[in-house]
């Protein structure tokens, strides 16, 4: 039920958002901070259920070891001689999705105290954003691919009426653009979806309907093999195939319908092409586009610049983590050979994403801009700590996107706090800050010093764990050679560089403003505002020097992966050259 | 004389199979002569008259469907027509239309320079006549009357506004029509000439056609197509439909962009069946695999530069076409369904747009685009319909247009895997990709509402329109349901025996 909960809490309080007339007092405000506050207090009781640690169920590929799991029969539709057409209310969690629900829980809760400040069409802006809230966590929980995919797409609208209504000048333009790109993307996924249900059945579902067997509990595994046998030599015809949506049952290749095209035994090609490397293709640039990794980030700069602070937020420390997740759970998950025979793509362009963000970064002048490419750089890590798929290395990669989470709210909000007192955010117009505002430079320098990298917080743990990963997958497993990870590092100098030449600039020195009078509106950080920034901090601090608390509830997930996908994605390889070279 | 006697026998067996049409093609006389001599140019009994004749007539079909018992006719009229699941699952669909249609006018203050309320619905039943006969014919000669009594109906119906603009177009759109039923007629003669009979679904008639040689065939065949693809309005026959859109009253125009795309639809999916399973060396899915990607692109990208809403929704309709034909190419059950499925949500959806538009019209005549700034304002419930309506077209979740979307690619993603045509897979990639084009202007309307500030007099809705936005709201409540729970849809389907054309006699 605690799942269910937390994603349609929201849209309860969207339905009484929507019927309380307006006032123009703060009772939508408040309505939505109860709301993110329910949903955070119920993912904290989900991870007091949640079992974590070593022999801890571990999800990934096996629909038992998810934790939390709902299921309910939601579509089927009969299509005659097609079979029919499955699609469940499935929902679950294991150790890879419950930091990032953890991680999206805080951040939404920080978005909508943040949201205090917004007077402009109240109404509208809290709808949208609970409408918002409500499919980002549904996003981490769907265990159905169509489930996942309405999630995915319903973000889009909520966050194109939120840029383009409460953006900033061009506002227009970077909705727009946004829409459009992360659309792009979601058709690529589409495409997979489609010839990924196709090619699937659910053994169990489809005895049933062919009368083999009368209920889905303790159906033995020599039955399930009798029901494949008679798919695989057409006993059971077509009309009673049924085919699902359900993400597990995908990964299976046994549950791959015989001649289909994405089975890993068919010699098909697409454009010379094995269909399934060209399925993980599709997802990968799907999300790579979501995530988003060079060359598919500009969207991202415009979307930030334009888009109002708790927005901003949600968009950096939550949207960006989807296009991690997705291709963890959907490409790796279900592809895995496709992970390990693009594995130098996939570094590749991690690190470029690393440096070419950084580089960015350094160029900006305008302080949410260059926040936005410390985005686009730090996701290059989940990439490369994807690519080298080592135990330490993905371990590295979901410490990063939580803990990148975390960081990018602060830093946003921190852009948020100068946006709000002068409307500008350009660093050359200010110097000196630091006499003037105490409070904020620290926790400027807290969440710059945590995104560089400084040991004992938490952006130090991720890092250090993608770049141990990768240096040993030369000699693990030799997807990634050492020199990229070696390239990499020179990111993290880089990143060095712009946020200390920022704080430099814009907080030390002598106080200077361009305009005299800001001055006067340049107070120091108020109550709301440190509420904020005080919970982050201490995660920061927290997960920098206690990181098992993060990784304890992932350990058992990672081993799983890292033993089982990259054996099933070795397998398929193999098949899939064989099948190539005769 | 014995000849004579079994012909009208025949007749008189058969007449049981039209009562549905009967109902349509008396009630065309019947408000001809009311209008003359009982209720003169009184609206209110018209649209009375009207949604008695519709309830009627689907009372009829509902009987031929076996929901409400009856006997079942498949062949009547010696193989003229013939009555299928494919047959009656569009002719419901054209009648809800009917009603969506009735409704709709009541909207309309003023619809065209109509000398009566009468000649309006007179058009449009000739229309539903007409294609309600149309996807009932198995022999080409009822093909060509029926398309005949529909083309008839539009030629009218695109002039009525009787200025200038409407003129224009009305002439385009005769000429046009005129040259393609000329090839159509000469595509049908040639045929006869090959095959000695005009039924297509005789065994006689594809036994003959294999004999023909493959290129007079082809010609034969492509003059055919040429003329459903007109009434389709499938690239490169398309060039007609903006400017009758633009001319025509909103509530026609609704009707037209559906009913008779669909009734071309399923004769150019009965013709495609029949082709297919000849053999032969004429790659048919490939042609009109390429005619679709391609209509879905022009359609799409014309779509993008237009700042009236009538043109803009005639290339949408264009590039519905191409999403349409998808089904029908991909030869397979699954496509069949999903055109069916696809059918039905675009007709809810297409009527919700126009209803909207039409509520939204202001008194001194059609807002172009840009003037719908700032009105979310004045009309946020309208507003929010409209954007529910536009997201369908577009095919994002949580609307019905994604589940048919995702059902007619999914029939093309079905054939790719059993036969290995590429076309298949450039149609889905290339179709889906088309979705991203057609965000753009679909969301151009809900942006200048929204988005924009009031640059203009506020919208006002005339206080006699504010009972239509019920009906609005059930259209797009129908939209969010199909997406939500379509299991129904697809029971129904199954319950009319919706399958293949299968060939007999």
């Amino acid at each position: 039920m605690i799942l269910t909960l937390i994603v349609f809490i929201p849209l309860v309080f969207m339905v009484i958002v929507l019927l309380v007339p307006q006032r123009g007092d703060k009772t939508y405000h408040m309505l939505a901070i109860v709301s993110s506050g329910l949903q955070l207090l119920l993912t904290a009781a989900g991870l007091f259920q949640f079992k974590s640690g070593p022999g801890s169920p571990p999800g990934i590929n096996s629909e038992t070891a998810f934790q939390l799991v709902e299921k309910a029969s939601w579509i089927r539709i009969d299509l005659g001689g097609f079979g029919i057409l499955k699609i469940d209310y499935f929902m679950g969690l294991d150790g890879i999705s419950m930091p990032l629900v953890l991680m999206s829980a805080v951040v939404i809760f920080i978005a909508s105290v943040s949201s205090w400040t917004v007077d402009r069409k109240t109404k509208g802006y809290f709808a949208l954003f609970l409408l918002l809230s409500s499919s980002v966590m549904g996003c981490f929980m769907a265990l159905d691919f169509f489930l996942f995919y309405l999630f995915f797409e319903f973000m889009l609208l909520p966050m194109y009426f939120l840029i383009g209504i409460w953006g900033g000048p061009r506002r227009e333009y970077a909705s727009i653009k946004f829409f459009l790109y992360t659309l792009l993307g979601s058709v690529l996924v589409l495409v997979v979806m489609i010839g990924l249900y196709i090619s699937t059945y659910d053994p169990v579902d489809t005895g049933i309907k062919a009368g083999l067997i009368t209920g889905n509990k303790n159906v033995a595994e020599e039955t399930l093999a009798g029901i494949r046998d008679k798919v695989e030599t057409g006993e059971i015809g077509p009309d009673n195939i049924v085919r699902t949506f359900n993400i597990i049952t995908m990964m299976e290749a046994s549950n791959y319908l015989p001649d289909s095209v994405l089975n890993v035994g068919n010699s098909r090609r697409i454009l010379g092409v094995s269909p399934r490397l060209l399925a993980f293709l599709f997802l990968l640039i799907g999300f790579a586009i979501k995530l988003p990794s060079v060359p598919f980030h500009t969207w991202l700069p415009d979307a930030h610049v334009e888009a109002p602070t708790p927005i901003s937020v949600i968009l950096a420390g939550v949207l960006l983590k989807i296009g991690g997740y997705g291709i963890i759970r959907l490409g790796y998950g279900i592809f895995p050979e496709g992970g390990l025979h693009f594995s130098m793509l996939i570094a590749g362009l991690g690190v470029v994403s690393i440096i070419y963000g950084a580089f960015n970064a350094m160029a900006m002048k305008d302080l949410k801009k260059l926040i936005a490419y410390s985005s686009v750089s730090h996701m290059g890590f989940v990439f490369l700590g994807l690519a080298a798929f080592t135990v330490e290395s993905i371990h590295g990669a979901v410490f990063q996107m939580v803990s990148h989470g975390i960081l990018s709210a602060m830093l946003f909000l921190i852009a948020g706090v100068i946006y709000d007192r002068t409307h500008d955010r350009l660093i050359e117009n200010y110097s000196g800050l630091a006499n003037k505002l105490p409070q904020y430079t620290a926790v400027v320098v807290v969440a710059f010093f945590a995104s560089l990298g400084l040991p004992g917080l938490s952006g130090f743990i991720g890092e250090l764990f993608v770049f141990l990963g990768s240096f040993n997958s030369e000699s693990v497993n030799n997807l990634v050679p050492r020199w990229l990870p070696v390239v990499a590092t020179s990111g993290i100098l880089i990143g060095a560089g712009y946020f200390l030449w920022t704080l430099q600039r814009m907080f030390f020195g002598k106080f200077w403003t361009r305009e005299p009078e800001w001055e006067m509106k340049l107070a120091d950080l108020n109550l709301r505002e440190k509420s904020m920034f005080i919970p982050l901090i201490m995660i920061t601090f927290v997960m920098g020097l206690f990181p098992s608390l993060v990784t304890k509830l992932m350990e058992s997930s990672v081993a799983a992966m890292v033993n089982d996908l990259y054996h099933t994605g070795l397998k398929n390889l193999e098949t899939i050259t064989g099948l190539y070279n005769n | 004389m014995a000849g004579t006697a079994h012909i009208i026998r025949e007749i008189l067996n058969s007449t049981g199979a039209i009562i549905p049409e009967t109902v349509i093609a008396l009630m065309i006389p019947f408000i001809l002569l009311a209008d003359l001599f009982i209720f003169r140019k009184q609206k209110f009994f018209f649209t009375i008259i009207m949604l008695f004749g519709l309830a009627v007539t689907s009372w009829f079909l509902f009987v031929e469907a076996g929901w409400a018992g009856g006997e079942k006719y498949t062949g009547a009229f010696s193989g003229m027509i013939r009555i299928d699941g494919i047959a009656l699952v569009f002719k419901i669909l054209f009648v809800l239309s009917g009603f969506l249609f009735v409704f709709l006018s009541l909207v309309e203050s003023k619809p065209g320079k109509f000398h009566s309320e009468a000649e309006y619905f007179i058009i449009f039943l000739g229309i539903l006549l007409g294609a309600m006969l149309m996807v009932m014919s198995s022999s080409l000669m009822m093909v060509y009357i029926s398309i005949e009594l529909v083309s008839l109906s539009s030629y009218m119906l695109s002039v009525f506004n009787f200025d200038r603009k409407s003129v224009e177009s009305g002439l385009k759109y005769i000429l046009f029509g005129a040259v393609s039923s000329a090839f159509m007629l000469y595509g049908i003669s040639l045929l006869y000439g090959f095959t000695g009979t005009l039924n297509i679904f005789s065994g006689e008639f594809i036994d003959k056609i294999i004999a023909v040689p493959p290129f007079p065939a082809f010609m034969a065949l492509m003059m055919i197509f040429s003329g459903l693809l007109f009434k389709m309005a499938v690239v490169p026959f398309h060039i007609w439909t903006p400017d009758v859109y633009e001319g025509a009253p909103v509530s026609l125009i609704a009707f037209f962009s559906i009913v008779p795309k669909l009734a071309g639809l399923v004769i150019f999916g009965r013709l495609f069946y029949l082709l297919n399973s000849l053999p032969g060396n004429i790659e048919w899915v490939t042609v009109f695999g390429f005619l679709a990607i391609i209509t879905m692109f022009i359609g799409n990208l014309a779509a993008l530069r237009q700042n009236d809403p009538k043109r803009m929704m005639a290339y949408s309709s264009i590039a519905h076409s191409g999403y349409l034909m998808v089904g029908i190419i991909a030869m397979n059950i699954l496509g069949l369904q999903s055109v069916a499925i696809h059918a039905f949500v675009y007709l809810v959806m297409n009527f919700l747009v126009f209803l909207i538009i039409e509520i939204l019209t202001p008194p001194r005549g059609p807002a172009s685009i840009p003037e719908y700034s700032g009105w979310f304002r004045h009309v946020p419930v309208l507003a929010v319909l409209l954007l529910v309506g536009f997201i369908s077209l577009t095919g994002l979740p949580p609307t019905g247009g994604f589940t048919s979307k995702m059902m007619l690619f999914s029939s093309a993603w079905y054939s790719y895997a059993e036969g290995e045509n590429k076309i298949m897979l450039w149609l889905i990639i290339l179709g889906l990709l088309n979705t991203v084009i057609s965000l753009f202007y679909y969301l151009r309307i809900p942006y200048y509402m929204i988005f924009r500030e009031a640059t203009n007099a506020p919208i006002q809705v005339p206080p006699q329109r504010n009972g239509f936005i019920g009906l609005g709201i059930f259209l797009a409540a129908l939209i969010i349901i199909v997406f939500i729970k379509p299991d129904w849809l697809a029971d129904m389907l199954n319950s009319l025996n919706f399958t293949y054309p299968e060939i007999t006699e």
